[in-house]
């Protein structure tokens, strides 16, 4: 970041630049300044991606929830405000001539009467609020999936491009629900939704809502919100792209390819890609779903639990404060150098710490590295991985040296943190940090984590889990995830026992503020405490579950968490 | 509104159902508490009735309501301040919640779709960047996203400058960029308030 010009200052006060480009974004400046934005931005392509970032976070914002109060809301409000009004006349009453007061009484009735009738109207006997969601439940029941394919074009070049062979269940197994979403309110179902027929089905869709478990119905109010949310513009696109699914001959097959692609997107992309799709044609968003289904795993772009991972004790957490966008790559490499150099500078420590004939191969394969250039130092921080993997006695030993020049790494508020620390806790949050780092190219498959445990080894290991845990482990989505796990489990399992204690809980779930920094703001962001003050430890979950063996979590509760 | 100021409450209604949900989302995300927002969003609308007969005829409803609306909050969030309250309203999923392995398994058992888990976790960082900002750059924030207000109109709520307004948003997106990026990149949940200017 501090390379850039256009970053400078960004937290003292914004640079007169990304006013401009914050101004142009909203539309707020005038013919001549945008005229004048638009030709720097074309020779510019640091401008660009700041104007593109700047974007980016701004429509991350759509993702806030719009609420919507309950109806207990609008009547305890309405009553309130009809006390409010009687008070008030009373007040005038006093002050009229006693012959005007009857006459003001009937006005005061009249408006109480009216309050409370223009309530029950409103609910009860103008439309119903809910027949927009009824017309339009095959929409809200596809909704991700309309959303990510947008438009028929792109449905029919992901079908003709092989991208997403569709899988060869049975029709009839698709979807539960296909004659509801035959029946949808297309363009040209709406038609046919003023007679008889669109009538029947408009009390079918009543029906099947009716019938919905209640998590079905949250999971429908959820899409219905979002679709809402909408503009009356991109409803109707999709509205559009329903009604033309339907009239597709193949109808069948595009919606099995639309399950695959969709499937594929929302495992494998993260929202900046989905949103960078979003804004392509057709024909250039295949081109680019081409390139990312080809490309290796992407480094950072793995979805499926990324936030518990982040979350997860072996997430990454405090070094990782204030580092943003085109600077992560650059801090993580200089975390992985300064790794690099410490296993070099400590082989022989290091080493004997391992079992000996462990210590002896570690020690072998780590002088091969060669240690000329910056990049091999950095290529050598695996070995702090595979000094974890042959299961230490201990932690990796931390002097004071260490501490000086690892801090001098650490990003501003990172180093605002571990200034805070006592001396003694440095040392020890140091190896923490690093085990986190490692934790979270493990949870999210990094490729140069791949090959590190020997397929035996893993098979061996994960023989010895539990019958609770495989069951855990095959509520996965898929295989590959199920392999990151056990690869996860079974590198905390090498982790020196003092490693794996409550050391690591200071930064889990819920505790966004380690023990040594300032009171937080915020009340639930304060380190976890068991009902005695005491830190809890990693394996004690979330409230109400029971602890997930090594890492891996636990299976659903019985009842889901109910929504606010 | 007119009719409102004359007394009419059937409009005044009219007016809550047309409103409410509007308001009770910038106050939700203004002061980070769902029952708090419900609590202002009364007040909100008992104050608009109590000053109906100010409005003066020919000014935007909706500036009039979220000048009230902003003023509302801004008051809470003094009086939470002079009171050191903590918000201690847990997330179901969020980065204050306690259920992110619920939610994980959930999804895991196909309860439900893995795309609602990501759109879960991107709301909650965006939620938590939010509150990172301060008190007036989140209400910049919240009504030039939601209620696509113009720095005018921004400016007029908040009883500021069009050029405050203008340095205030940019202030205000540039931060966000900062915490948000992290998580789009590197995928660091964001830290609260650390880097909310203090402007």
């Amino acid at each position: 970041m501090g390379n850039n010009p256009h970053d400078a200052g960004l937290t003292e006060g914004p640079a007169p630049m990304d006013e401009q480009l914050v101004a142009y974004l909203d539309g707020e400046l005038d013919d001549e300044s945008s005229r004048r934005l638009e030709q720097q931005l074309a020779s510019d392509s640091t401008l660009r991606d700041q104007l593109s970032r700047l974007e980016r976070t701004w429509d991350a914002l759509d993702e806030l929830e719009r609420i919507e109060v309950d109806q207990e809301f609008t009547r305890t409000t309405i009553e309130m405000v009809a006390l409010a009004a009687e008070r008030e006349h009373q007040e005038e009453e006093r002050r009229r001539p006693a012959r005007r007061r009857r006459q003001w009484l009937l006005g005061l009735a009249a408006i109480v009467l009216a309050c409370f009738a223009g309530f029950a109207g409103t609910w009860y006997f103008l439309p119903d609020p809910n027949r927009q969601l009824i017309e339009d439940l095959p929409v809200l029941q596809r909704l991700d999936e309309y959303q990510l394919i947008d438009t028929i074009e792109f449905l029919k070049l992901l079908r003709d491009r092989q991208l997403f062979p569709a899988k060869t269940e049975d029709a009839s197994t698709v979807r539960e629900a296909s004659p509801v979403v035959a029946a949808g309110p297309s363009a040209v179902n709406r038609e046919v939704g003023a007679g008889v027929a669109g009538k029947r089905e408009y009390e079918k869709n009543r029906a099947r809502i009716e019938a919905m478990a209640p998590g079905d119905k949250r999971q429908l109010s959820d899409n219905w919100r979002r679709f809402d949310k909408l503009s009356d513009e991109k409803q109707e696109e999709l509205r559009n792209l329903h009604g033309a699914l339907q009239l597709e001959g193949d109808r069948e097959e595009l919606e099995r390819v639309m399950e695959a692609y969709c499937e594929w997107a929302s495992d494998k992309l993260s929202a900046p890609e989905l949103s960078h799709l979003d804004r392509l044609l057709p024909a250039e968003r295949i081109e680019q779903v081409a390139a990312y289904k080809a490309s290796p795993r992407r480094q950072f772009g793995r979805r499926d639990g990324f936030w518990d991972m982040a979350r997860n004790p072996y997430g990454t957490r405090w070094f990782g404060r204030g580092v943003s966008g085109s600077s992560v790559k650059e801090y993580a490499d200089a975390l992985k150098t300064w790794a690099g150099r410490y296993v070099a500078d400590r082989a022989e420590v290091l080493a004997e710490l391992l079992p000996r004939e462990e210590g002896t191969k570690w020690k072998a394969g780590l002088a091969k590295a060669p240690a000329d250039d910056p990049e091999q130092v950095k290529s050598r921080w695996i070995y702090l991985v595979r000094w974890y993997l042959a299961g230490p006695k201990q932690d990796m030993p931390i002097d004071g040296e260490d501490v000086a020049s690892l801090e001098a790494l650490l990003s501003p508020n990172a180093r605002k943190f571990f200034e805070q620390i006592p001396p003694e806790a440095k040392k020890r949050e140091i190896p923490v940090g690093l085990r986190r780092m490692i934790g979270f190219h493990f949870q999210t498959g990094q490729p140069e984590f791949e090959n590190l445990i020997a397929a035996e080894d893993l098979d061996r290991f994960r023989k010895t889990l539990s019958v609770d845990m495989e069951e855990n482990l095959r509520k996965f989505p898929s295989a590959e995830k199920q392999n990151e796990w056990v690869r996860f489990a079974y590198f905390q399992s090498k982790l020196p026992r003092d490693a794996r204690s409550s050391r690591d809980d200071r930064h889990s779930p819920g505790s966004a503020r380690p023990p040594y920094g300032p009171p937080s703001h915020d009340g639930p962001s304060g380190p976890r405490r068991g009902p005695g003050g005491e830190p809890r430890e990693p394996g004690d979950g979330p409230r109400g579950m029971r602890p997930g063996p090594a890492g891996i979590p636990p299976p659903p509760a019985d009842q889901p968490a109910e929504k606010r | 509104m007119l009719e409102v100021r004359d007394d009419n409450a059937a409009t005044f209604e009219e007016l809550m159902l047309r409103y409410q949900n509007r308001v009770i989302t910038f106050l939700e995300h203004h002061t980070g508490n769902h029952e708090l927002a419900k609590d202002l969003a009364q007040d909100v609308f008992m104050r608009v009735w109590r000053a109906r007969k100010d409005y003066v005829p020919g000014a935007k409803f909706s500036t009039w309501l979220f000048t009230i609306t902003s003023n509302v909050a801004k008051n809470a969030q003094r009086s939470r301040s002079r009171r050191h309250e903590v918000n201690l309203e847990g997330r179901d999923s969020g980065p204050l919640g306690v259920r992110p392995l619920e939610a994980m398994a959930q999804v895991s058992s196909g309860q439900i779709p893995a795309r609602a888990l990501d759109r879960a976790e991107v709301r909650d960082v965006v939620w938590m960047a939010v509150q990172s900002l301060n008190e007036r750059q989140r209400a910049a924030v919240l009504l030039s996203k939601f209620e696509g207000m113009s720095y005018a109109e921004i400016a007029e709520t908040m009883g500021m400058s069009v050029q405050a307004i203008k340095s205030l948003l940019s202030r205000a997106r540039t931060n966000l960029r900062e915490v948000l990026e992290p998580y789009f990149d590197f995928g660091s949940p964001p830290e609260t308030s650390d880097d909310a200017d203090s402007s």
